[in-house]
């Protein structure tokens, strides 16, 4: 029987500042190259995330897509927290991986509230955290692109997506990068994140599978321009 | 003591110059050091005075277009070459056009500047006009947000003392209107058909939700509209008559550059005849790099700059048809190119047909290959060096080539060209 993965993409007028939408490309083609048939939603504020949905994808906004965003997201949180502890796979990058934490605290001093599907939470710091990253996590090692102003803290038991290996990450203080529960994964790489590491969008995709499938056989697909595209922007300078 | 600067910078440039380090920035780097106020001092005293063109895309080629139709009425024009929209460079055209004894024997400056710099220079000199063209995402290693950077123009255009010029179609430029109280406006625009093959950043990201509804814009008449577009032959329509121009600048979004370059002298000079343009603008050859034609043996090698995404899909749509056979992407990612290679992932390539021979090359070579791959294009081959990218492009002797290429690429493909393959402008 042929399968089905159903991915949502969230906001992707609001939330899709520098190429973020690549990683619904990826996801979708590397489904699409395996003979898995792949449905995408757009999801605006205002849209409703079809209750079949298996991957949630989000990208990073301007301070306007943010605010536009917030409301709409507080309204779904409850619904996002269910599907997430429903093992729903999630990616989001950046600004929506701030509001997926308890709060975002303003230069102003403003507070905007998340919905706390992490432990962690974010102030805005002095000055933007912009250049190349390398980060090692269960997959190896991921490389990317920052380019941030929130400084994000993780609660001690909340665990990170990875650790730095060259670059700032969550804060540029300790050495965390993103965060990660159940199948959620934020983090603030852009580059974006899934074309140059395969293996973790293969992740993604594999856990997708098997929650809807209870098993996942994913033949292999000729990676080597992605990694040497990897090999290059890791020893790019910062 | 402006003097002094002058022939201080001149003989720095000349020092510089004859060490064979080339480099325009250097003098103007010295002198900004040594007085702060030397823009204002020299170019206030233009009669004319000065026009500023900023905005993402197309501020070269509009730039030219501008410095051409004011030359055409007799005017004495000072202008910056391509790229060099910072202080410096400014600096640097102030003083390679002075005379030894400190003059500025011109009638009136058109600057393009840096969005980002803009800003900076309006403070220091107020221009008579400012022609704002689009705000795309670009740079955003940079300044950060497009917000901040169509901050950035707005308050560029809130020192213009006569004029300001804004695309009607851009939301985000068009919405600055509100914000600049009791000052002449004037508009040019793109007719609704062609709009779809002129996508502002809010269509490009699929924003049905745009920036604004303050400001309906078909409420405001352009001063020029470019009505229709086929195969280099454009059409405007000027104060309510349609006027015919046969371009050698190919390319939709130049045609809407020459509808903004129009829209400056005829809002600064409303008795203007517009044909007197329209021929002038029909001479005008493509600015570095914006479409240029070179000849490498016998193949027509045609030079894209690419920098954003806007941009990237405007020259792809404007000069990938069925002439061109092969194509190479040649995509570094030093600063002048944007640190971030993100930026790839909002040009859509799927359009390019499958019979066309691409090659990728470039620091970011493997980066690009790997971003066509994800439209189902297959590379012929990577070649990270420029000479070597270039030699296999040509070995199938094609008839016409293009190549899209960032900025400091396109730096290092040119001297290939030039060097290796003794190609010139045709």
């Amino acid at each position: 029987m042929s399968q089905q993965i159903n991915i949502a993409h969230l906001y992707p007028m609001d939330m899709n500042i520098y190429g973020d939408s690549g990683n619904v490309l990826v996801l979708k083609k590397r489904l699409t190259w395996r003979g898995i048939s792949v449905r995408v939603d757009l999801i605006n504020p205002g849209d409703s995330i079809p209750s079949d949905t298996d991957i949630i994808v989000s990208g990073g906004g301007q301070d306007r897509g943010q605010i536009r965003i917030q409301e709409d997201l507080t309204k779904r949180g409850g619904e996002l927290s269910s599907m997430a502890n429903d093992d729903v796979v999630m990616l989001v990058i950046c600004g929506t991986y701030q509001l997926f934490g308890h709060h975002f605290k303003t230069q102003e001093g403003e507070v905007i509230p998340g919905i706390g599907i992490f432990d962690a939470q974010t102030e805005a710091g002095p000055q933007r955290l912009i250049g190349n990253i390398v980060i090692n996590t269960f997959v190896g090692n991921i490389v990317g692109y920052e380019n941030h102003s929130g400084l994000t803290s993780l609660q001690p038991h909340q665990k990170p997506f990875g650790k730095v290996v060259s670059g700032a990450g969550n804060n540029s203080s300790d050495d965390n990068e993103g965060a990660v529960y159940r199948n959620v994964f934020g983090t603030y790489l852009h580059g974006p994140i899934l074309p140059k590491n395969s293996k973790f969008a293969d992740e993604l995709i594999r856990r997708a599978l098997v929650r809807r499938y209870g098993n996942a056989m994913l033949s292999e697909l000729d990676d080597t321009l992605a990694d040497k595209a990897a090999e290059v922007a890791a020893n790019r300078p910062r | 003591m402006n003097l002094l600067l002058i022939i201080i910078g001149k003989i720095a440039a000349k020092t510089l110059r004859l060490s064979g380090k080339g480099g325009s920035a250097m003098p103007g780097l010295i002198v900004e050091k040594l007085n702060k106020r030397f823009l204002a001092n020299n170019l206030n005293h233009l009669r004319e005075g000065v026009v500023v063109i900023t905005g993402t895309n197309g501020k070269t080629t509009t730039t030219k277009a501008v410095a051409n139709l004011f030359e055409s009425e007799g005017l004495r024009v000072l202008t910056n070459p391509t790229g060099s929209n910072f202080t410096r460079g400014i600096i640097s055209t102030i003083i390679e056009h002075s005379t030894w004894t400190g003059r500025l024997e011109y009638d009136i400056a058109v600057l393009e500047l840096d969005e980002a710099f803009s800003r900076h220079f309006t403070a220091q000199v107020q221009p008579r006009a400012v022609l704002i063209l689009n705000v795309m995402r670009d740079q955003l290693d940079r300044y950060g947000e497009i917000d901040t950077t169509a901050q950035m123009m707005l308050d560029s255009a809130k020192r213009a003392t006569e004029v300001v010029i804004l695309n009607r179609d851009d939301n985000r430029v068009r919405e600055m209107a509100a914000e600049l109280g009791d000052k002449t406006v004037h508009y040019f625009s793109a007719h609704p058909t062609l709009k779809v093959d002129l996508p502002n950043d809010d269509d490009l990201h699929g924003n049905s939700n745009p920036t604004t509804s303050m400001i309906e814009s078909d409420q405001l008449s352009p001063l020029v509209e470019l009505i229709g577009y086929h195969d280099q032959t454009a059409m405007y329509k000027i104060d309510d008559q349609k006027h015919q121009a046969v371009l050698k600048v190919a390319g939709l979004h130049n045609a809407l550059n020459f509808a903004a370059a129009m829209s400056v002298v005829k809002a600064i000079n409303p008795a203007l005849d517009p044909q007197t343009l329209i021929t002038r603008l029909e001479q005008l050859q493509p600015a570095w790099g914006r479409g240029e034609l070179i000849k490498a043996g016998n193949t027509d090698v045609r030079l894209a700059l690419v920098k954003n995404p806007a941009g990237f899909r405007q020259v792809i749509k404007s000069y990938q048809d069925e002439h061109a056979p092969v194509a190479i992407f040649a995509i570094n990612d030093d600063f002048a190119d944007g640190r971030d290679v993100s930026w790839l992932w909002d040009v859509d390539f799927s359009g390019i047909s499958k019979n066309v021979s691409l090659f990728t090359s470039g620091v970011r070579a493997y980066d690009m290959a790997n971003r066509l791959r994800y439209d189902d294009l297959e590379v012929t081959a990577v070649a990270e060096q420029p000479a070597e990218a270039i030699s296999q492009a040509l070995n199938s002797k094609p008839a016409e080539m293009v190549i899209y290429c960032t900025y400091t690429a396109m730096l290092s493909i040119r001297k290939e060209l030039g060097q290796k393959l003794g190609a010139v402008k045709s």
